[in-house]
Formats: C-alpha cells, sequence, structure tokens
C-alpha cells in the first residue's frame, strides 16, 4: 500500500526554504532524494515537526513515531551496542532479536564493546540497527552511506532488504548515491521531482551518440562512460554531467560548477561542448557552457545585455551573449 | 512519559553510571574522607561530612548527568519517542537523589549515629538535596559540557566555603543575626539538633530548605524550558 507524504512550502522573505512536497512511496521501494543540505535540513525538520500528519490517507493509521537518522545523532558512549539495542527496544515497547539484528548490521564481533571504543562506521551500523528495532512504518536516511565505508554499505544494503514491509526515504547530496539507493528524486526550489525521466532523457542522448560513434568507428571501444574529471588536491573527481551546473573558462582553465563548489578540470571548455551538448548544456556566452535543466530565468537587461539566473539558492547568473541569446530562443522556441 | 518509559530510562540511566567515570569520582570523594574518621585521631566530624557531601554531589552529579544528554546528542531521539525534558530530568534527579541520600545515610551511620537517627538525618536532607540538584540542573541547563559544568560548578562551591568562614568568622559580632539566616547555618544548626532535639530541626531549617528547594527548582524548570534548544 502507498503512502503519500505532503509538505507544504516554507517560506521566509523572498526565500523558499522548503518547496512543496508531495510524493508517494511505495513499501520495500525506497526513494532516494538528492539535493544540497541547504534544502535537506529544512526537509528534516519539516518531517519531524510534522510527522504525525504528513502522512495522507493511503489507508494507514494515524502514523506511529517514524524512524529517523539523522547524521547528527548520538549514542550512549558507556552502553555496550547490544545494551543499547534494548534500550531502544524497550523504548519502543517491542521485543527485538539482539543477535539477528547485530548480524544483519556486521556488529557481532564488537556486540559487548562499549560504544565509545567503537569505530564511527560501527557507530553508524548501529544507528541503523535502531531502524529494524523500531516499528516504525515510515524510515528517514539522512545520507547513509556518505563517506561510509564497503562493509557499511553493504550492511547498509543488507538492511534495505529487511525493510522490504517499510516506506523508505533515504537522502544523499550525490546524484550517484541517490541512484543506487533507490528511486531518484532531485528537491530544488522547483519542488521534489522524480529524476527517472532526466536520466532517461539523458540514457537516449548517451545511446545516440553511441549509435553515432559505432556508426563511424566500427572499432571504438562499446562502452562509453559520460564523466567529466576533476581535480581536487590530491584527488581525481568523476562527475555525472547532470550534477554540473555550468562551466566557466577563465585563463585557459576550465571551472566546473557543482552545487556552489567550484573544481578545475583539464578538459578544454570545446570540448566538454562537445561532449555536453547532447545532455542538455548551451554554449550561453565564449566563456560559458549551463546546463539548461539549472537555468530558471533569462534577464534581458538591455538590447544587448543579457543574463541566465540559476535555480541555485544563490541565484547565481552567467552571461548570454547576444548572438547566443537567439539561438537559444530558437531552441526553447520563444 | 509512561511508567514503562519511566522504568527504561532508569535502567538505562543505571547501567551507565556504573562506569561513569565523573560519578565514581565524585562519589569517591566523600568516602574518603569517611574512611579518615576511623584511620586519623584529628578527622572530621560526621555532620561535617554530611555538609560537604550536600554541597558538591547532587549539584556536579546532576549537572554531569544533564549536560551527558546534550553532549552524547541523544535527546533527540528520546524527545521524538516523547519524553518531555522534564521526564528526563526527574529520571536523573531521582538517581542523584538516591545516591547522594544513600551516601548519607551511610556517613551518618558509620559516624556513629544510631540507624534511626541516621534515617532522621536524610530526611533532614531531603530538602537541602533537592535544592542542590535544582542548582545542579541550572548547571546543567545553561553549560556545553561537562568542563563547562566543573567550570562553572566550582565557584558555588566556592561560595559556599566562603559563607562558611564568614560565618565562623563573625559568630560573635554584634551582625552575626545576620549569619544565622545563612542557608549553610541553617543547615548546620538542623543538623547538630536532630539527635538531641529532633522536632526542633524538622520546624524552621527544614521549612526554610522547603522554600529555597520550591524557589531554585521554578528557577532551573524556567532555565531549563529556556535552554531546550540546546539539548
Amino acid at each position: 500500500m502507498s503512502l503519500t507524504i505532503q509538505m507544504s512550502s516554507i517560506i521566509k522573505g523572498n526565500t523558499v526554504l522548503l518547496p512543496d512536497i508531495d510524493v508517494a512511496i511505495e513499501p520495500g521501494k525506497p526513494i532516494a532524494i538528492q539535493s544540497d543540505i541547504e534544502w535537506l535540513e529544512p526537509f528534516y525538520s519539516s518531517f519531524l515537526k510534522n510527522a504525525s500528519s504528513l502522512l495522507a490517507s493511503s489507508g494507514q493509521q494515524a502514523i506511529q513515531v517514524p524512524f529517523v537518522y539523522l547524521q547528527s545523532d548520538g549514542l550512549y558512549a558507556r552502553l555496550t551496542p547490544r545494551q543499547q539495542i534494548r534500550f531502544w527496544s524497550k523504548l519502543s515497547g517491542q521485543r527485538a532479536d539482539e543477535s539477528n539484528i547485530l548480524e544483519i548490521c556486521d556488529l557481532a564481533p564488537v556486540a559487548d564493546k562499549r560504544i565509545k571504543h567503537l569505530t564511527g562506521q560501527e557507530h553508524r551500523r548501529l544507528h541503523y540497527a535502531r531502524s529494524l528495532v523500531m516499528p516504525s512504518p515510515v524510515c528517514l536516511f539522512d545520507q547513509p552511506i556518505l563517506h561510509a565505508d564497503r562493509q557499511t554499505k553493504q550492511a547498509f544494503f543488507t538492511l534495505l532488504a529487511h525493510l522490504s514491509d517499510r516506506h523508505v526515504i533515504v537522502t544523499s547530496t550525490s546524484l550517484e548515491e541517490a541512484i543506487q539507493l533507490g528511486k531518484p528524486y532531485r528537491l530544488n526550489e522547483r519542488g521534489l521531482h522524480a529524476l527517472s525521466d532526466a536520466l532517461d532523457q539523458a540514457d537516449k542522448a548517451e545511446q545516440t551518440d553511441q549509435a553515432e560513434d559505432v556508426l563511424s568507428q566500427p572499432a571504438a571501444t562499446p562502452f562509453k562512460l559520460q564523466k567529466i574529471t576533476a581535480k581536487a588536491e590530491d584527488k581525481i573527481i568523476l562527475f555525472d554531467p547532470l550534477e554540473i551546473d555550468y562551466v566557466e573558462s577563465s585563463e585557459g582553465q576550465s571551472k566546473l560548477y557543482v552545487n556552489s563548489e567550484t573544481f578545475d578540470t583539464p578538459i578544454p571548455l570545446k570540448e566538454l561542448e562537445q561532449r555536453l551538448s547532447p545532455l542538455g548544456f548551451f554554449r550561453c556566452h565564449r566563456s560559458y557552457l549551463v546546463n539548461l535543466q539549472r537555468v530558471r530565468e533569462i534577464i534581458v537587461w538591455s538590447k544587448n545585455s543579457y543574463s541566465l539566473s540559476l535555480d541555485d539558492r544563490k541565484r547565481t547568473t552567467v552571461p548570454l551573449s547576444k548572438g547566443n541569446y537567439a539561438t537559444l530562443k530558437e531552441m526553447l522556441q520563444m | 512519559m509512561t511508567r514503562q518509559q519511566f522504568r527504561t530510562l532508569l535502567y538505562k540511566e543505571m547501567h551507565d553510571l556504573r562506569s561513569n567515570g565523573q560519578a565514581l569520582v565524585l562519589l569517591f570523594i566523600p568516602f574518603s574522607g569517611l574512611a579518615s574518621l576511623f584511620f586519623q585521631d584529628r578527622s572530621p566530624s560526621w555532620s561535617f561530612l554530611i555538609i560537604f557531601t550536600l554541597m558538591f554531589l547532587p549539584l556536579f552529579m546532576m549537572g554531569f548527568l544533564l549536560v551527558q544528554e546534550k553532549e552524547q546528542r541523544t535527546w533527540r531521539l528520546l524527545h521524538q519517542q516523547g519524553y518531555k525534558l522534564t521526564s528526563l530530568l526527574s529520571v536523573k534527579a531521582l538517581l542523584a537523589c538516591v545516591i547522594t541520600l544513600a551516601s548519607c545515610f551511610v556517613i551518618a551511620w558509620l559516624g556513629g549515629v544510631s540507624l534511626f537517627f541516621s534515617i532522621l538525618v536524610v530526611l533532614y536532607s531531603i530538602p537541602c538535596v533537592l535544592m542542590m540538584l535544582s542548582l545542579g540542573a541550572l548547571l546543567g541547563a545553561l553549560s556545553k559540557n561537562t568542563i563547562e559544568v566543573s567550570f562553572w560548578g566550582t565557584p558555588i562551591i566556592i561560595i559556599f566555603i566562603a559563607l562558611e568562614i564568614i560565618n565562623r568568622l563573625l559568630s560573635n559580632h554584634e551582625w552575626s543575626f545576620l549569619m544565622k539566616l545563612l542557608p549553610n547555618h541553617v543547615f548546620a544548626e538542623g543538623l547538630e539538633n536532630i539527635v538531641e532535639a529532633p522536632g526542633a530541626a524538622f520546624v524552621y531549617p527544614f521549612f526554610y530548605f522547603i522554600f529555597l528547594a520550591g524557589v531554585f527548582a521554578l528557577l532551573a524548570l524556567y532555565m531549563l524550558r529556556k535552554r531546550a534548544y540546546t539539548f
């Protein structure tokens, strides 16, 4: 039986803190909300505040206390995982199979070790265990696999399998994680939107691109990975093109703008244009390439001066040249 | 908060307290003083040890227990399960109160007071313990961590010690009647009367501390509500 979560928008002054949210969740089919932390925090507080009235009919009785795991949640450092689980089960008035829960969350070897002596990853797995102890029909996990090691990720996916009768919401700041964890949604100023459509379009574009490549270069590799690389200190980060807001070229160096952060990429703007155009990117200026999915407004300052305003919280503006304005108008059939 | 929830939290606190180093150190101090009753000739009296214990044990224990909920960021879950800060306060206060009164009983009894009068000492100390627990709760509400509790709790102890010094120095002064209004003077007077005139102890000194405990409890509840967001 599906469950509908409805939240009204929260607006403070001229700023939208949280847009209207209306989403249906099927039991055993987690939804994964991808957004930046600025949107997720009001989402959590609204979820916690209105937990009892959140759930529209759906044949469900008034919700019991929903399970919520937030990154900031703590544990009683002097208890052991076994004692902590026992405490939670008494708290929720349920009998819990401690050994089984400890096994699922890969905590059996440290079951009788004090929590203060456990690692951060073990702390996290102990929080996962709480979802099995508490009988809530709805579970919200705040970035459960952010910076998690493989063992913890594996434990989380095992946990999801055990929550097949629950309505699970997972949040993440990373699109890749969101896709891994469940049906991906993006939360931004315009609301909560399923990413399946956008991803389908991207897939189609990719498939078309691949088909063209196969025709032109029969011997080329059959697998084409659409990742944009960027350097950050000693790491090379691989970005999903859909994560990128816009690209700027300054003094011969291309810079990727992703979630209000900037990353240098060794790929020249021209090559990025070729690779990203099929995915909805547009060369709005000789130094800028913008993700059209992120454009909220076209601002006409004067006859020869235009800008594109993006839908991020800072309302970032990107210049739009006069010649490209005409092209954009044609593209958008304005 | 249901009875089951109360018991659950109390049980958890007891588990937690067994390995709480700060609480164990707090308990060690009065009992090491008690040991000196048996091993030294010029040892402090049992009444001094009780006053000393009441001065710091409930204050710091309450402050530590309450602020640990902030430090460990565990309050959100309890709050979500329907607990109120006053429920949390009552569980922790009950535990700290029982430990303090048990310590007072042991000190009095091992200090040579009969079983009956030791029980009277415990009953007489209840309002004073409640006053110090309220001060501890106030400390817990205003502090961010256990270090701050120690930092701000120490001046309170120093103030009580200073009041006692003033009381002793000015006992024969023409203004000494003012000293009789000080809490340490009132408490000591009641404690001295317990064995010889228990009725007198349970009149003015007892009600004096009930009044103070009420005032400080209201203040602690007000401050706790005001600082609820810090949990």
